[in-house]
């Protein structure tokens, strides 16, 4: 974590502050509708996917998204996660599938560059709905942590970690998650429905 | 001819019974087979569970039909009495060691909560071994302080089942009090029986040894090497005693339903005084024993018996680990109140004096080796004899010879000893039985052969007649005692008792 | 207004003390509002529950660790100075409905929260946040373990005796937290790492096991990618154990009574953080 970084996070909370206190009260002050209290995306993390673009998670609100984590040179579960994610997208009618974001979240920053990335979505023939991102540690313990994605990497350089799945709504607000592997398929398509028909507050 | 009057022909009543017999069999068959079988198809009546705190066991089941019974179980980390002057911090289900007994039927939806109270500083979670799915709700109900965990179960197996914490350090855990009961009810229940208690045994490790006074800690050298300080029915010593034993009446049946948290120990579970009528070994089931003094009780099991009690009193619960009740605390009461029945149990009829010897002389059995003796000079023969004295004739005539008013004549200052030397040597070899009179007393007792070598006659002889206000002048020899010996014969009224002792004597 | 206004201009000096240049100098002082540190020197720690460790276990680089845990007093200034964490704003995905609860409005500490003794009821969200608003960060869970155990000086070389102690502790039914700065002080004169609260650590969800602790011996294959070995633990370790246990039961947004934490640095010659 670098200097730099504790001073753009303290200075955009302080600011935040200043302004709230400004207003003379302790209310919420924005204009634009706040994210639900709880919301996944009022955490901080800047996410680079495979195409270089940058992404905050409070830029993923708007649609639906079935995420999991995972690295790109995992052979065990990590394959049987994605390929369970795409059963699930498959499982969607042609309409919904253009609405619902697929979002593999790597672990491993230090070994899945961008294009190893890249070459993981040609890999899985992972459609343009699918994003493949990474970032730095603090980042992805912070993601793992608001998920209750448990995960440790080893001496070999390798991770341990949860196999879960999220579906979150529009705002970023879990909705369902799917344990394990074997997912629950039905119940991962019939959540990520339900979010869809209701965003929720 | 068809099928239908062949069967139900009258004249045929010993096949229709047969076939009667084989179809009811077939149709009742065991209910585990299919334990859901009778779940409806709409939702199940809910209910929320009415625990219940040892020694008390919840109310019998009364519904004949499946429910979804909502179970909510705190855990509590809370101090407490051990044994008097000893407190412990106990980790508990529900406040109490052990924890409450839940009763559920067999094919219940069981929803179940674990609260951990936020004051608690460790997680917890919950093995119940009724549960058929992973760590028996363990994997499902991994909760922290200040937060609770959901799960839902079905009871697919009747039985008694102990549940208990599995948080790692499981031993730890369970060691601290994290145990009790769940009883699934057969779908068709359970014998009738008068009235059910709650028994629970369980082990504790404490730095200090038993009765330390004071807050004990956990000693976990000790539970590993499976020495536990107190080993307790119900959580602390006495908790089933005096004022808390178990309480019932003569003539009604009784169900204990036990169960044995360890962690380390198996129990002997006994009552001093009863007989179990029916046991259910290790919780199944199946009534498999009946007619039981003592029955295992599996760390990490259970079993449940029932009696009916015949006498009146107050009947010792143990461990037959014997050690264990009396000084470990594995000790409970329940105390029969009623009207006695003398033919069960007459209590003491009679209380009298026993005396070894019987109604005749007796041959205490004699060295068998005669030794060849040479006379002793008079000051080793009077040493000799005051030993001789002191190991064979003082129990009845008393160290200082004054004997027993009505029982044993005195020897000091003894008209009957002194009057005739030659009697009192057939006395010490032959023993002595009829009325006597001693100093003007009467005697009417028996006095055995003893069978002594006759140097130690010569010499115990000697000692008398010159001790205790007695005054001869002369010894006893051994050549005198040999002499008697030689002249007389044992007056036995019942054959010697063995060949030897008729050998001995000549 | 008046009020307002002080308030409002206090903000602004933050604000422009932080940009400005002598941003370290102000960050030291918040590092040293905090607590002071000690250097935890390198070492080796087999830890509990890994696979694919080599036998001397894994090398935990020196780094810095503050000799107490936060105070009530250290967390009232960085919520005055961070209203987004205060009781009543901050969101639920953050910290559950009891953080703080002890103190008794949400800038007082009141009866139940002394300025000296632990802060407790704060979320990993909160925690981190607290370390990086004074420049610092959470320490890994083998760098607290490293410090926790190097108690030599007061134990000798027998964490027998260290375990018994700590074992005795988790045993007793909790009290009212204590000051800090008063329990067994380590050999790098580290206070309070055993017997008065848990401590978050950055890596707190590095527990692969799923709270049925008999089968800890192999990973549940379901509901974790592990790497097939088995996972191997020192059993005699019980603190250790609980430990890692609570750990494995927490969530970042848990706030817990007895749960507490302190803030670690690297090295200033280090550039990177130390390895897990």
């Amino acid at each position: 974590m670098t200097f730099r970084s504790v001073i753009t996070r303290s200075t955009a909370a302080l600011l935040l502050g200043a302004m709230a206190v400004a207003n003379g009260a302790a209310q919420t002050p924005t204009t634009r509708s706040e994210l639900p209290a709880t919301s996944v995306y009022r955490m901080k993390g800047s996410w680079t996917s495979q195409d270089g673009a940058v992404h905050t998670l409070a830029s993923l609100r708007g649609e639906v998204t079935v995420l999991a984590m995972v690295y790109t040179s995992c052979t065990m579960t990590c394959p049987l996660i994605t390929s369970e994610m795409q059963a699930v997208q498959r499982a969607l009618s042609p309409e919904l599938k253009k609405h619902v974001r697929f979002v593999l979240a790597s672990f491993d920053p230090a070994r899945d560059s961008l294009p190893a990335l890249r070459a993981h979505v040609s890999k899985m023939g992972l459609d343009a709905n699918w994003l493949v991102m990474r970032a730095s540690p603090v980042d992805v313990r912070t993601l793992a942590v608001v998920l209750g994605v448990s995960y440790r990497q080893l001496p070999s350089g390798d991770f341990d970690h949860s196999n879960i799945i999220t579906v979150l709504d529009a705002n970023g607000v879990v909705r369902f998650q799917s344990p394990r592997i074997p997912a629950d398929r039905p119940a991962l398509v019939a959540a990520v429905i339900a979010a869809a028909r209701s965003p929720g507050s | 001819m068809n099928t239908a009057s062949f069967l139900f022909n009258s004249r045929r009543p010993l096949l229709m019974a047969a076939l009667a017999a084989a179809v009811g069999a077939c149709t009742a068959k065991d209910s585990s087979d299919n334990p859901l079988a009778d779940r409806p198809s709409g939702a199940l009546p809910v209910e929320t569970l009415t625990v219940s705190h040892a020694p008390a066991v919840p109310s019998v089941i009364t519904r004949r039909t499946p429910a979804k019974v909502i179970i909510n179980l705190e855990t509590r980390e809370v101090r407490k009495r051990l044994a008097d002057g000893v407190e412990y911090t106990f980790w508990t289900f529900g406040g109490s060691v052990p924890g409450p007994m839940l009763r559920v039927r067999a094919g219940d939806e069981v929803e179940f909560h674990l609260n951990n109270h936020p004051d608690n500083k460790m997680p917890h979670n919950i093995d119940l071994h009724a549960v058929t799915g992973p760590g028996g709700g363990a994997a499902s109900s991994f909760t922290a302080p200040g937060h609770s965990s959901q799960f839902t179960f079905a009871a697919l197996n009747p039985g008694l089942y102990v549940y208990h914490c599995a948080t790692a350090p499981v031993g730890m855990h369970i060691a601290n009090g994290m145990y009790g009961l769940i009883l699934v009810e057969p779908k068709e229940g359970l014998p009738k029986v008068d009235r059910e208690f709650y028994i629970f045994q369980s082990e504790f490790y404490t730095a200090g040894r038993y009765g330390a006074a004071g807050l004990q800690s956990f000693d976990m050298e000790k539970a590993l090497h499976e020495d536990p300080d107190y080993v307790v029915f119900n959580g602390s010593v006495g908790a089933l005693i005096g004022d808390h034993a178990l309480k019932a009446k003569v003539g009604e049946t009784v169900r204990m339903f036990v169960g044995n948290g360890g962690p380390n120990l198996i129990s002997s579970f006994h009552v001093i005084g009863e007989i179990f009528d029916n046991v259910h070994t290790e919780g199944g089931t199946l009534a498999n024993q009946h007619n039981v003094q003592t029955t295992l009780v599996p760390a990490g099991g259970a079993a449940f018996l029932d009696m009916k009690l015949e006498a009146p009193g107050t009947f010792i619960l143990v461990d037959h680990s014997i050690f264990r009740a009396f000084n470990k605390g594995a000790l409970g009461m329940l105390t029969v109140e009623g009207a006695a029945n003398p033919i069960v149990y007459s209590g003491k009829e009679n209380d009298a004096v026993y005396l070894p010897e019987g109604g005749a002389i007796q041959n205490i059995a004699p060295d068998s080796a005669e030794l060849v003796e040479t006379a002793l000079p008079r000051e080793a023969l009077l040493a000799r004899g005051k030993t001789v004295f002191t190991a064979n004739c003082a129990a009845c005539h008393q160290l200082a010879g004054e004997g027993i008013p009505g029982a044993f004549p005195p020897l000091a200052k003894s008209d009957f000893l002194m009057a005739n030397k030659e009697r009192a040597i057939g006395v010490v070899l032959n023993g002595l039985s009829g009325g006597i009179v001693v100093n003007g007393q009467k005697y009417n007792g028996v006095m055995p052969s003893l069978a002594l070598r006759a140097g130690d006659i010569a010499a115990v002889l000697s000692y008398i007649r010159m001790n205790f206000g007695n005054n001869a002048t002369d010894l006893v020899t051994l050549d005198e005692v040999r002499k008697i010996r030689a002249a007389t014969a044992p007056k036995t009224s019942a054959p010697p008792p063995n060949g030897a002792a008729a050998a001995a004597k000549k | 207004m008046n009020s307002t206004l002080r308030c409002l201009l206090q903000r602004v000096l933050l604000i422009a003390g932080f940009v400005a240049g002598t941003t370290s100098d102000v960050v030291a002082q918040r590092v040293a509002s905090g607590g002071s540190f000690r250097t935890i020197a390198a070492g080796r720690l087999r830890p509990l529950f890994v696979a694919g460790v080599p036998d001397g276990g894994v090398v935990v680089p020196a780094f810095l660790l503050a000799t107490q845990p936060v105070t009530n007093a250290d967390y009232l200034r960085f919520v005055m100075a961070n209203p987004e964490w205060r009781r009543s704003r901050v969101p639920r995905i953050a910290a559950d409905s009891q953080y703080l609860r002890q103190w008794l409005g949400e800038l007082q500490l009141g009866p139940d929260a002394p300025p000296t003794a632990a802060v407790v009821n704060v979320s990993w969200f909160a925690a981190s946040a607290y370390a990086s608003w004074v420049g610092a960060r959470l320490p890994s869970t083998m760098e607290w373990e490293l410090a926790a155990s190097r108690f030599r000086k007061t134990f000798g070389d027998n964490p027998e005796r260290l375990n018994a102690q700590v074992l005795a502790w988790y045993g007793a039914a909790s009290d009212t937290p204590q000051p800090v700065g008063r329990g067994v002080i380590s050999d790098d004169g580290i206070a309070d790492l055993h017997g008065v609260i848990w401590e978050w650590v950055d890596d707190f969800n590095a527990v692969v096991t799923s709270g049925e602790s008999r089968g800890d011996s192999g990973p549940d294959t379901g509901l974790f990618c592990a790497g097939g070995a088995a996972l191997a633990a020192d059993p005699s370790n019980y603190s250790a154990f609980m430990r890692y246990a609570l750990r494995g039961s927490l969530r970042g947004a848990y706030t817990l009574g007895t749960l507490g934490f302190r803030v670690a640095r690297d090295l200033p010659s280090a550039s990177k953080r130390s390895t897990r």
